[in-house]
């Protein structure tokens, strides 16, 4: 009897720790294929880098306080992207990437409805 | 008959030839003041002049200052630039204390032969120009980006819609091209990189992924290096290239690396495979995604090692691949 407690409150533990283990940001890993992006021109004015001066308009406005996301292909899906730990350039990693077909790979986050991911690498796309 | 007078002969002769003799003196202490050549010292010469492609129109010249800099009656270096057929193409003046130059306006693939020499002044007593200094060097396109990315080459186990394949140089796009190693392009796919463990990748040879894809060579000479200026006396012999795969792995560098290849078609080129900063190792980013990120120096001219003559290497058989 004693055997069978000691057995069922183990699991528990185990259980709890993982969960535990999960929300403090044992985040998941993925590549996503797509067109980087910057938001606000994308959002407000449906401009993409691949549009007339988009890139140069793009990268003005990532100056002025921007963000650069990833557009997913076949989704549509909006991945807002930060800066992985180790990247301190991290404008001048993602810009040339701008208009070309792209992925990015990171640790996703997400909360109220927004994707975020901490880019690591970033490369062109065969897709 | 007019008596024949010796002593008004010997005073003409004095009024003539004194003058003479003293004009003639006058010339010569002029000629004193420049002294004749011959016994003039010839200025030291620059030591290990070196040089390196520079890119599609230039060459890099470096060399160790000539040991008469301390003396006022050298002026500098002259750098003549020779044609193959011995006429002159340029020249270039470097100021004392100067150790480097950039030569232009050369011609993609063609040998020149590049001449140092510490220059003296033309007033000197003392001193003539050093003897000359000679290499032969190309100039050599830089492939430094992908268009606007940088090159990076992924490993063989990243997904398909990744590149694992090279081709150093893609004439449709005037540059290079990274490419998987499974799709339409695979024929012109010079080098990949494959997948060794979670930690060591190799870069291979097309030819390795599958028979009869493109050979290359590299030399077994490396060297470290931040970047491709890196000026040699001459390139490696072309006996040393005799590896089809380059191994790297997780173990930390002091520098970047440069290694030399001899493309298919005979096109010899350098690759700088780029050091992470961050975790000072040549291999990027994590398994099952690491990749090699590089720059390249490629002579699109077949048979140009850039420094020798072609008759002076050796030249494959038609059928020898």
């Amino acid at each position: 009897m004693t055997k069978r407690y000691s057995r069922i409150i183990g699991i528990c533990c185990a259980l709890i720790l993982s969960i535990v283990g999960m929300s403090s940001g044992q985040k998941k890993t993925v590549t996503v294929h797509g067109e980087i992006i910057e938001l606000t021109s994308y959002v407000k004015e449906a401009i993409k880098p691949t549009s007339p001066a988009g890139k140069e308009i793009a990268i003005d406005n990532v100056k002025k306080g921007g963000a650069f996301a990833m557009l997913e292909k076949g989704t549509n899906k909006i991945y807002l992207l930060t800066t992985g730990s180790q990247d301190t350039a991290f404008i001048q990693t993602i810009s040339p990437y701008l208009g070309i077909k792209s992925f990015v790979k990171g640790k996703i986050y997400t909360r109220s409805g927004i994707r975020l991911i901490a880019v690591e690498d970033i490369g062109k796309s065969l897709k | 008959m007019k008596k024949f007078n010796v002593r008004s002969l010997i005073t003409n002769l004095l009024v003539i030839a004194l003058p003479v003799y003293f004009l003639s003196m006058e010339g010569c202490k002029k000629d004193e003041t420049i002294g004749p050549v011959g016994t003039k010292t010839k200025l030291k010469s620059v030591l290990n002049f070196k040089a390196y492609s520079a890119s599609l129109t230039s060459v890099g010249l470096a060399w160790a200052a000539s040991t008469s800099e301390n003396l006022i009656d050298m002026t500098g270096y002259q750098i003549t630039v020779k044609n193959p057929d011995g006429s002159t193409a340029t020249t270039v003046s470097a100021a004392k204390g100067d150790t480097s130059e950039i030569v232009g306006s050369l011609t993609e693939g063609v040998i020149y032969t590049f001449e140092i020499i510490s220059t003296a002044d033309p007033n000197s007593q003392n001193y003539t120009n050093s003897q000359a200094r000679t290499l032969k060097w190309s100039p050599a396109r830089r492939l430094e980006t992908e268009g606007t990315l940088p090159i990076k080459v992924y490993e063989t186990s990243s997904p398909t819609n990744i590149p694992s394949g090279l081709i150093f140089f893609d004439t449709a796009t005037s540059g290079p091209n990274t490419v998987s190693v499974i799709g339409a392009d695979t024929a012109l796919i010079d080098v990949y990189v494959k997948t060794e463990d979670s930690n060591a990748v190799s870069l291979n040879s097309s030819h390795l992924f599958r028979a009869g894809r493109r050979i290359t060579r590299f030399s077994t000479v490396i060297r470290e290096a931040a970047n491709l200026n890196n000026p040699q006396i001459a390139p490696p012999d072309t006996f040393t290239y005799t590896l089809t795969s380059l191994q790297f792995d997780s173990v930390t560098v002091g520098s970047s690396r440069i290694y030399y290849f001899k493309g298919q078609d005979g096109n010899y080129g350098r690759i700088l495979a780029l050091r992470n900063t961050p975790t000072n190792r040549l291999l990027w980013g994590t398994s099952p995604d690491q990749y090699l990120t590089v720059q390249i120096s490629y002579q699109t001219v077949a048979y140009n090692p850039y420094s020798k003559r072609v008759s002076e290497y050796y030249r494959p058989k038609e059928n020898e691949q």
